[in-house]
């Protein structure tokens, strides 16, 4: 036993050792070989020291192999991986036999290593192969370790020939288990946190490239495969040293979490970066490096994998032929086979530059794919010949095609890959690979920009009609439709400098258009895109939409109709390519709204704001229309008069109607309202008539809050008579199976707050007591900002905030600004994961706005006192 | 240390169980359970009158983690075990005093 220990010992200390060279200076590969290698030697002597020094001729007559699998098995161990180890026998095993290999075991164990393992006869070991994925891929990788070797070789013509009978079936499962991997890692939240095993252009895709090469081109090596000539120039040194640098990284990441962590954890990103030796630089810290370069690798191996994947198919399960479009109309200088644009004749080396930009365009135009050996070639031709293609006549052209036209996604991205793109604008270097921090994006800014360029592609082509059938409509009315596809190629240019980014677009941009040969409007309107690719975004988020002044303030600068509609759709496609956060419905909602508001100004020809006093009066008289039917005239007159101008000018019809039978109805009850879910988004609308009172907002706030429901925005208007009418927009309760009940609830709460019987802050207080146990984990520091504007509304003090997400927050908020004298008659707030941004319109306690700096900068204060 | 008790319908069990695991969690321990929440199980009128009160079949995972790793576990179990619909389950977080593994008689946190 002690004999155990001591090999234990020594294990423990050799791996400190080789963990030590390690951090010093590190290569993937060759640390996880090493350590592969220290693992086999322990537990060769393990075996050995447990007593199977006296049985070894039993093992060899009763036909025993012990295999390393997975992981283990491809020499790729890390740190922190799993052992997984299989004993494949055939007859009984002896109890002694028995006894060594557990006693392996439990060493193994006590060395705190995961051990994986399993006992099994050839047989049972590829059945359970042929019916589970898993187990098929890690036996594969297997290397021997001890026992009989002419056994192992046994097995392996067994296990190898199934698979061989079973390739088709394989195939299937290899598919579907690709397409669940993709499913399940190209959210946002695993681009903030990539999983370098799993996640996309993970090593996994590597395993899954030498499992294909293994079974369908019968290379034991990836790098083998280019002996068929599809793969003869696919870039598997550049893979490889990919794959090297994730190995590495993930060395580092199992020692620095401590154990078998494949996710690049946001707590652990600085710490990596650092004990990887990157420093910080003038624009870019050492973390953003870090990922920049891991990005860099993961995007390599993901989009490689595709093109592997793609080729691969072509010659496993090869579509019919039927399917090969016609080639009559193809320049001659090139023939179609199985789907790619290849030379007809001679090599591309000896060729003029430019024919690379004619066979990309005839690809795209197609929906074609190039050669493996025509973008070797290619590549190779663009860093030696670039200059040279600038030069060539009708090349920018050519260029320009493909991006105006960018029919098909993966040309596109190719063209990215080959260095076309950076070769013409050479401003997009600064973007490639950049990946920006925070839960937002799910792509690298580089390819972010090339997803805004095909969604705008999909809105001309009609994918989003169903739902959003207004862009499709603004797309087809353009006169220059094309000048929005390069805008939102570089909308994103100005990132990666340290500053505001649309502002550094903007002063990029004409330099980019005059290398690019584009002339006259468009060098106006281009920069004015880039650098105003925010605003709509920003106030339809920030502002009241139903306040004239914001619609006109936008009109005022933008002024055209052309030029508001390409801002609105780069607006969309770009939110859309953005994440799931950013092309909320809720978002483009908003958006939708305030471009149709923005459009009628501009529309109308005058950009000043319509004759507000004839649109009051026909609101008023629409109203009574309306309402006359089942409500004395006098009684709504009545009403009408406590009600002031903002009303009528900033509330639907129909949301007043439904205000004004509330009131009618109303008698005693201290509140009423009408819950309205809307079309197209997860949102409930209320709509309340209520006794005003101080604080009412926050009380509100603070009870929604309470039933987890979000506010997204809040308009109240007072009446004379005390009265509150509100439109409060919120998120529908999360249990759609008990909405009633929830409302409910919430209605009896806001009695009991109206009266002060509820105890608001300390129930929220408690709340986030409890959330804190939980949120444990790493938070990103955002800043904390509170801006005070006096002009944006001609009513109202205009105050937005822009702070951390917590629970109770907008509670504590909404609270200290009623404390503080001000009412709040506007609202409306924005979140994500991390980051909340909230908008208050207010005013003082006699109606007005809040002047003089010290008054405005003590409310300042006050707010930021609860941000801390 | 905590205590993870998470009851969930028995067909997600798989998905569960697996990335429960990639979060680097070494073991855990299943049971098949029957039982009832706020729905009361099957709601069935009969002729009339009340419900017949039924137990469904359930799973319960129970893992224990250190602290800094429950957010994550339950995060994830959120997640894999959720189709929407009414008795998706529930999670339970309750504090460890102590653990021991037999063998060794280590403690704590070496033990999980």
């Amino acid at each position: 036993m002690d004999k155990l220990r001591q090999l234990i010992k020594n294990f423990l200390e050799s791996r400190e050792a080789l963990i030590l060279e390690h951090t010093k200076q590190s290569s993937g590969f060759r640390t996880t070989r090493r350590y592969t290698g220290l693992m086999n030697q322990f537990i060769g002597s393990l075996f050995f020291t447990a007593g199977y020094t006296h049985k070894i001729r039993e093992a060899r007559e009763n036909t025993l192999v012990v295999v390393a699998l997975g992981g283990y098995g491809r020499r790729e161990l890390c740190f922190g991986s799993d052992v997984d180890l299989m004993v494949i026998h055939q007859g009984r095993l002896s109890p002694e036999m028995n006894e060594i290999i557990s006693r392996t075991l439990y060493a193994l164990w006590d060395a705190k290593l995961d051990v994986g393992h399993s006992i099994l006869t050839t047989h049972e070991c590829v059945r359970l192969a042929m019916n589970d994925f898993k187990v098929l891929t890690s036996v594969m990788d297997g290397h021997f370790l001890l026992g009989s070797r002419p056994f192992f070789r046994l097995f392996q013509v067994a296990f190898w020939s199934k698979i061989e009978r079973e390739k088709k079936s394989i195939l299937n499962q290899f598919l579907i288990f690709q397409e669940k991997r993709k499913e399940k890692y190209s959210s946002e939240e695993y681009f903030v946190e990539p999983d370098i095993k799993e996640g996309l252009g993970g090593l996994r895709d590597l395993n899954f490239m030498a499992w294909m090469a293994r079974i369908y081109f019968g290379c034991k090596l990836l790098n083998l495969i280019k002996h068929f000539a599809v793969f003869s120039h696919f870039g598997f040194d550049n893979l490889n040293h990919s794959g090297n640098y994730l190995l590495k990284v993930r060395n580092h990441l199992h020692l620095l979490a401590g154990r078998k962590e494949d996710k690049l954890l946001l707590s652990l990103q600085n710490k990596l970066s650092r004990s990887l030796n990157y420093v910080d630089g003038p624009y870019i810290t050492g973390t953003d490096k870090f990922m920049r370069e891991l990005y860099l690798h993961l995007n390599r191996i993901r989009y490689g994998h595709e093109e592997f994947l793609a080729k691969a198919l072509d010659i496993i399960a090869p579509l019919p032929v039927s399917s090969e479009p016609t080639e009559d109309d193809l320049p001659q200088e090139f023939k179609v086979t199985k789907g790619n644009i290849v030379l007809k004749g001679g090599r591309l080396s000896e060729k003029e530059p430019l024919i690379i930009l004619k066979a990309l365009c005839e690809a795209n135009q197609r929906g074609l794919f190039l050669g493996s050996g025509f973008i070797w070639e290619a590549r190779k031709k663009i860093t030696t010949e670039g200059e040279k293609l600038l030069g060539t006549p009708g090349a920018r052209e050519l260029f320009l095609e493909i991006i105006f036209n960018p029919k098909n996604p993966k040309i596109i991205r190719l063209a990215l890959e080959i260095g076309l793109i950076t070769l013409f604008i050479p401003e997009f270097k600064r973007i490639r690979n950049l990946a920006e921090s925070g839960y937002y994006h799910v792509e690298t800014i580089d390819l972010h920009s090339l997803k805004t360029l095909e969604i705008v592609n999909e809105i001309s082509k009609g994918t989003y009609d169903e739902k959003w059938p207004l862009l499709r409509e603004a797309l087809e009315e353009l006169e220059n439709a094309h000048w929005l596809f390069l805008a939102a190629l570089l909308h994103d240019t100005g990132k990666g400098y340290g500053e505001d980014h649309s502002r550094k677009g903007a002063r990029l941009i004409p330099k980019i258009l005059n290398r690019l040969g584009i002339e006259g409007k468009a060098l106006k309107v281009i920069p004015f895109l880039v650098r105003e690719h925010l605003l709509l975004a920003h106030i339809s988020q920030r502002r009241d939409l139903g306040d004239e002044k914001t619609s006109v303030q936008v009109a005022q600068i933008i002024q055209d109709k052309d030029l508001l509609q390409m801002l609105f759709l780069l607006t969309v496609a770009d939110s859309f390519a953005t994440g799931p956060i950013a092309r909320s419905d809720w978002r483009i909602m908003l958006l939708t709204e305030l471009f149709v508001k923005v459009r009628r100004i501009i529309a109308g020809g005058v950009l000043a704001s319509p004759d507000a006093t004839k649109k009051i009066e026909a609101n008023k008289r629409l109203l009574i229309e309306r309402l006359e039917t089942n409500f004395p005239k006098e009684e709504i007159i009545n009403l009408i008069a406590q009600l002031s101008s903002r009303y009528f000018l900033n509330t639907t019809l129909e949301d007043m109607a439904e205000h004004f039978r509330l009131a009618l109805t109303m008698d005693q009850k201290k509140h009423l309202w009408k819950l309205q879910k809307l079309t197209n988004v997860p949102v409930t609308r209320v709509i309340q008539c209520v006794y005003d009172k101080p604080g009412l907002f926050s009380k509100m706030v603070g009870v929604f809050t309470l039933n987890n429901i979000k506010v997204l925005s809040a308009n109240i208007f007072t009446l004379k008579n005390g009265l509150a009418f509100d439109v409060y927009d919120v998120t529908n309760p999360p249990d759609p199976y008990r909405e009633d009940e929830t409302w409910d609830k919430i209605q009896r709460e806001l009695d009991l707050a109206m009266e002060d019987r509820l105890q608001l802050g300390k129930l929220l207080l408690n709340k986030k007591g409890k959330m804190m146990l939980y949120s444990g984990g790493y938070q990103t520091p955002i800043p904390k900002k509170v801006k005070i504007n006096n002009e944006i509304s001609d009513f109202f003090t205009f105050i937005e905030v822009n702070t951390g997400v917590k629970v109770g927050l907008l509670y504590e908020l909404t609270e200290q600004i009623s404390s503080m004298g001000l009412d709040i008659r506007f609202a409306k707030f924005n979140r994500d994961k991390e980051k909340m941004t909230g908008v208050f319109y207010v005013r003082d306690s006699s109606g007005q706005k809040i002047q003089g700096e010290d008054e405005l900068e003590g409310i300042r204060q006050g707010i930021l006192s609860v941000l801390k | 240390m905590k205590k993870i008790e998470a009851i969930i319908k028995p067909f997600k069990l798989d998905d569960v169980k697996e990335a429960v695991l990639d979060l680097g969690v070494t073991g855990m321990t299943i049971t098949e359970v029957k039982g009832f929440g706020r729905q009361k199980g099957h709601k069935e009128i009969y002729r009339g009158a009340e419900y017949v009160v039924d137990f469904l079949p359930k799973t319960k995972i129970e893992v224990v983690v250190a602290s800094d790793m429950v957010a994550r576990v339950i995060e994830t179990i959120k997640k894999q075990a959720y189709t929407g619909e009414i008795g998706d389950g529930k999670i339970f977080v309750l504090p460890v005093e102590k653990a021991i593994r037999i063998r060794t008689g280590e403690e704590d946190e070496d033990v999980i």
